[in-house]
């Protein structure tokens, strides 16, 4: 009985071991997973966009390119924590040439941790193997870190995702798709098709706390900025009037995010005071930041004549 | 420590060992005694000191109202007490947490005093068993104490009768016998897969449904999705615990009752209930619908209503104070007294049809009824219910407003990650629902199977959704 269970564990196992190896092998190559993009494409940006669907969303590296002439790439992914985004950036520079700036989508939302969710894993967990990767795993959710040691696990604890990154993965590679439908990272919301009901969620943030762990990768975030010669900027989109009102603590969290800013002598673009903040029509479904296809245009030409004339122009004269 | 964790398998096999270097009996209890406590300890003291206590309590107070003669009075005291702990630990938990469904996860103290809704049912059982002098009361009290304990089944069950459990603690294997181990990891194996590849796949539409702050329900067809997904959701989940209760228990030479018996295929309600949770359904039919139709027989029908309506009116109330569990009870009442009064046309039927067409009618209509209900039992609110309702028979917005073709490739909501998981969770249900009886009997062969173990590692490494962490659903009653 005993050698017949040992001998189905076996066999389970070298199945297992054998699907990690494959899945490892299309992952690395899935074009749709911006860590893995940014491994097998050069992009050479001189821009690089970070941030989560605040930049990925509302940032249009085209409009970049047109206004400044820079080559832009968004790095911003929907969902993620400054965790993640200082992954991406480490992967980024491993793999690709330095860029000259880094937009990074800041917000007092960016410091705030409704679900205690510290970094998305799933998107990291083709590159385990890489150490600045799993140190920052093994910190952020020890508990998959004990689970991937389980052949397979590695993918198959955040199941739901990587099923289907897996699937996509192996279908990119088996038709030669080396490049994902956004060749730029940018990733346009879709038209609000119920707007009508956007008024039902202007609420109040109840139990908003500071995560000293968010400060702590935004800080990061900053000094490999620093240490690579990479000219940070900071922004916040947006946010629609009604919600801004109903929290006003938010203003003194985006001082708190201002303090940090100077301190490190890096600019911050807010812009809650824009007239696109009165009209709901502005915004995207049901969302209080984000905006739709409407207003990206009017916000990004304006996020672009400011960086353009304080920043850009600034150090071209330099 | 949710039962399927790792946490649970490092308890599970560290008892096995330590269980089979024994060779007595009353060591071996004492081992299982050792390890239920601990996995109570788990969930914090609150749930070792009230199930010891009143295992304690129960087994002294049946031992000497049985010597002084136990009258009707000493029952009502005991059971009284019983179900005031029992209804005190609901109360407080609901007012609390709110809705048990959104409620934290293991830690909390939501699960104050874990499993008190089952054992609290074997101890009155046992108290009125002993007034009815059915059987003598325990002699011993470790066996009576462990068998409100024991940590494969003490969450949710299956609910034990103590003198048919005293008789397997009391010939424990000295060695762990291959039908035992192969029939137990089978079944353990089949659990889990249930339990994380299938229910869990779920989970995200039925909170998305049920508890969205921004609900999910935009038409009658997300209703009646919901609906049939928490149905399926909660059978998978809860007869998945039962696999695993069954089958760790297994391991230790205990065979646990059933609990289910494919209820999905059941062609009426009343079959359903015949099919679904079988402990409980056999404690309410034992304790309270027998007594009841006994008292009223004169009446005839009414006996048989009054009987009913006890029946699901308690269950109701088991399961929470909430309105909708009332709802809930009450719908099945009106389900179980309409078919009585049918009953003689629906046999008639049967006949007429042939028992295979008939199956194929009522079995989705059953299905259907029962979803229905689950509306209520899964609703937070009696607010989120009458909004349910509302969008249910709101026809003129039933189907979604979007193109079949859009539909079958996107769905209705816009994650593809969400939509895949659910689409391999429903097949996956299917596949195993229309192979359920093949699947039954090939577990329960004693012969180890390597093939078959490994493919079901397999599968459930590959398919299982091992992240989400959400308890088994009835480990909320």
């Amino acid at each position: 009985m005993w050698k017949k269970l040992l001998l189905a564990i076996l066999l389970s196992g070298f199945f297992l071991f054998f699907g990690e190896k494959v899945s490892d092998f299309f992952m690395k190559r899935n074009p749709r997973l911006k860590s893995s993009y940014i491994t097998e494409v050069e992009q050479n940006a001189d821009i690089l966009i970070l941030g989560a669907c605040e930049a990925e969303m509302m940032l249009d590296p085209e409009l970049f390119e047109r206004k400044t002439g820079y080559k832009t790439f968004n790095l911003g992914e929907s969902g993620t924590r400054f965790a993640d985004n200082y992954l991406y950036l480490y992967q980024y520079l491993k793999y690709q040439k330095r860029p000259k700036y880094l937009i990074l989508h800041v917000s007092p939302e960016s410091f705030y941790n409704a679900d205690n969710k510290l970094l998305t894993t799933y998107l990291h967990q083709a590159f385990l193997s890489d150490t600045t990767v799993y140190n920052v795993i093994k910190e952020l959710d020890p508990e998959y870190i004990r689970f991937s040691k389980i052949p397979f696990l590695k993918y198959s604890y955040y199941n739901i995702y990587s099923l289907y990154n897996i699937i996509e993965a192996t279908g990119y590679t088996a038709l030669h798709k080396k490049y994902p439908p956004s060749i730029n990272g940018f990733v346009s919301p879709r038209p609000a098709d119920t707007v009508d009901a956007f008024q039902t969620i202007i609420n109040k943030v109840h139990g908003y706390k500071w995560s000293s762990t968010e400060e702590k990768y935004f800080r990061k975030i900053i000094s490999l900025c620093m240490h690579e010669g990479i000219k940070p900027i900071f922004y916040k989109v947006p946010y629609y009037k009604g919600y801004y009102d109903a929290n006003l603590f938010l203003r003194d969290y985006e001082t708190k995010i201002g303090r940090i800013a100077s301190e490190n002598k890096i600019p911050y673009y807010v812009y809650d005071t824009s007239s696109l903040t009165k009209d709901y029509k502005n915004y995207f479904w049901l969302v209080n930041n984000l905006l739709s296809m409407k207003s990206i245009p009017t916000f990004n030409n304006m996020f672009i004549k400011d960086i353009n004339d304080n920043v850009f122009l600034h150090d071209s004269k330099k | 420590m949710n039962p399927g964790s790792l946490n649970y398998f490092f308890l599970l096999i560290g008892t096995m060992v330590i269980f089979y270097l024994f060779k007595e009996n009353k060591s071996k209890q004492s081992i299982l005694l050792l390890a239920s406590l601990l996995f109570l300890s788990f969930f914090g003291i609150i749930p070792v000191i009230t199930c010891v206590f009143l295992s304690i309590l129960n087994f002294y107070f049946a031992q000497q109202a049985h010597k002084g003669g136990y009258g009707f009075n000493k029952l009502v005291i005991i059971n009284s007490f019983n179900v005031i702990v029992l209804l005190a630990f609901r109360f407080v938990n609901e007012l609390k947490m709110g809705s048990l469904f959104t409620a934290p996860l293991i830690g909390e103290q939501f699960i104050a005093a874990l499993g008190i809704g089952f054992y609290s049912l074997q101890n009155i059982g046992y108290q009125i068993d002993v007034y009815k002098k059915r059987y003598f009361p325990e002699e011993s009290l470790l066996p009576f104490i462990l068998c409100n304990t024991f940590f494969t089944r003490v969450s949710s069950g299956p609910i034990l009768n103590i003198k048919v459990f005293n008789t397997s603690l009391s010939k424990l294997p000295i060695r762990l016998k291959e039908e035992d181990f192969t029939v137990g990891l089978q079944r353990i194996l089949v659990g889990l897969i249930k339990k994380i590849v299938i229910a869990e796949r779920f989970s995200y539409y039925i909170n998305l449904y049920f508890d969205g702050i921004n609900p999910g329900v935009k038409t009658g067809y997300d209703v009646v999705a919901g609906s049939f997904l928490f149905t399926l959701q909660l059978y998978f989940d809860f007869s998945g615990y039962m696999d695993l209760a069954i089958g760790s228990a297994r391991m230790f030479g205990i065979n646990l009752n059933e609990n289910f018996n494919m209820p999905l295929r059941s062609q009426s309600v009343s079959e359903w209930w015949r099919r679904w949770h079988i402990t409980l359904i056999n404690w309410f039919t034992q304790y309270i619908y027998y007594p009841v139709a006994y008292r009223f027989r004169s009446k005839r029908t009414l006996a048989t209503i009054l009987a009913i309506i006890s029946t699901f009116g308690i269950s109701s109330v088991w399961h929470g104070f909430g309105i909708t569990y009332l709802i809930w009870g009450c719908l099945h009442i009106v389900y179980l007294i309409v078919e009585n009064f049918l009953k003689k046309d629906l046999i008639k039927l049967n006949e007429k049809l042939t028992p295979y067409y008939y199956s194929l009618i009522f079995t989705p209509f059953t299905f259907m009824m029962v979803s229905f209900s689950n509306l209520f039992f899964r609703s937070n609110s009696l607010q989120d219910a009458k909004r349910l309702l509302v969008t249910l028979f709101d026809l003129s917005n039933f189907w979604p407003k979007i193109p079949f073709v859009t539909w079958l490739v996107h769905g209705v909501h816009w994650k593809m990650q969400f939509l895949l998981s659910l689409r391999i969770g429903v097949i996956f249900a299917l596949i195993y629902l229309f192979f359920e009886h093949k699947i039954i009997t090939r577990l329960n062969q004693p012969k180890f199977n390597v093939l078959l173990v490994a493919f079901m590692i397999i599968f459930l490494t590959i398919f299982g959704v091992f992240n989400s962490g959400t308890r088994f659903i009835y480990m909320n009653f």
